[in-house]
């Protein structure tokens, strides 16, 4: 089955949705039949969490898609980026031998991949290139900035200095440039040394009166 | 998401999502637009968009299974964001060819042979 893309249109800003089915908890956890306690006792935490309510709705009501404004931070558009640390709550739940304690283990192993290693974002990601899979403090300036550069060297036959026409030295308007710099500098040691010249001038001047 | 020191990977799906719909937002609002750059900028997002829907088609149960599991597992989201996926084609989320029922499915089949059967 493939994701949701490719059907018919609807409506983006429906961000609030009915979850009215959600909040009847079935609890439909029967042990599977044959199966050790632990394994019966897993697989009864992941049916009882998937048919449980989610977490804290977040604040969907704030939500406000403003499309005229095309210069905003789209991180900033949307508050469900902003929602607890999960960690603390997969965390807590097993520190609380709460129903969903035996799920957490399946949380840890899952959450702890970084998300450009996992699917398609594998092979689009340029990061997968540059960061190993347990890098995961590396700030997002410096994972830009080393993506940037690589990419830049990469593009310029690994030169990073890349085919930049100002530190062309073959151009011609570089050289008149080059040129122009050597003229002026010429003409400030000339102009020192005529000064120095009418200094000496004047005092001989003066000796002689 | 980089920017964040901690797990990320359960919202991928929903960046996904808003970016689909942020670009559907955004060629609703262009389609009718006769401004020369307008025009240009509606086909570069039409193209942004045939982009995404290519790696947004790659998740799936067989190819994005850590994702879906991960979107799952995720305890404000759940099987949310797949429902209003089924809103969209008017498809009864009972139904067993609903988003929910197969990720649902899927992901209960991924615990039992990735944890069940080892242990």
């Amino acid at each position: 089955m493939a994701s949701r893309l490719g059907q018919s249109s609807y409506d983006p800003y429906d961000l609030y949705c009915d979850d009215e089915e959600y909040l009847i908890c079935n609890n439909v956890a029967k042990t599977t039949p044959g199966r050790g306690n632990r394994s019966a006792r897993v697989l009864k935490a992941a049916k009882l969490y998937r048919n449980s309510p989610p977490e804290l709705p977040p604040h969907w009501g704030l939500i406000n898609l403003n499309l005229n404004d095309y210069h905003s931070d789209p991180m900033e558009i949307s508050s469900i980026f902003w929602l607890p640390d999960i960690t603390d709550w997969w965390g807590h739940q097993e520190e609380t031998h709460s129903k969903y304690a035996d799920r957490s283990n399946v949380a840890r192993d899952i959450f702890s991949i970084i998300h450009y290693g996992v699917g398609v974002e594998a092979s689009i990601s340029l990061g997968r290139d540059v960061f190993g899979w347990k890098q995961s403090k590396t700030t997002g300036k410096t994972h830009r900035e080393t993506i940037f550069v690589k990419q830049f060297a990469r593009t310029n036959d690994g030169s990073l200095a890349g085919k930049d026409p100002v530190l062309d030295p073959t151009s011609t308007d570089n050289n008149m440039e080059m040129k122009s710099e050597v003229k002026q500098k010429k003409l400030h040691r000339m102009a020192k040394v005529h000064n120095f010249l009418e200094m000496w001038q004047g005092s001989q001047n003066r000796e002689a009166k | 998401m980089l920017k964040r020191h901690t797990v990320t990977l359960h919202q991928v799906i929903t960046v996904y999502n808003e970016m689909v719909d942020h670009i559907d937002g955004m060629m609703r609002a262009l389609a009718k637009k006769k401004t020369q750059w307008k025009e240009d900028l509606y086909f570069a997002v039409k193209f942004a968009r045939q982009k995404l829907s290519k790696y947004f088609t790659e998740v799936t149960p067989t190819t994005g299974m850590l994702l879906i599991s991960a979107h799952i597992l995720d305890p404000f989201w759940m099987l949310r964001s797949f429902r209003k996926w089924d809103k969209i084609i008017y498809i009864n989320p009972e139904d067993e060819i609903s988003y929910p029922t197969q990720y649902q499915q899927a992901f209960l089949k991924y615990v039992d042979n990735e944890y069940c059967t080892k242990h």
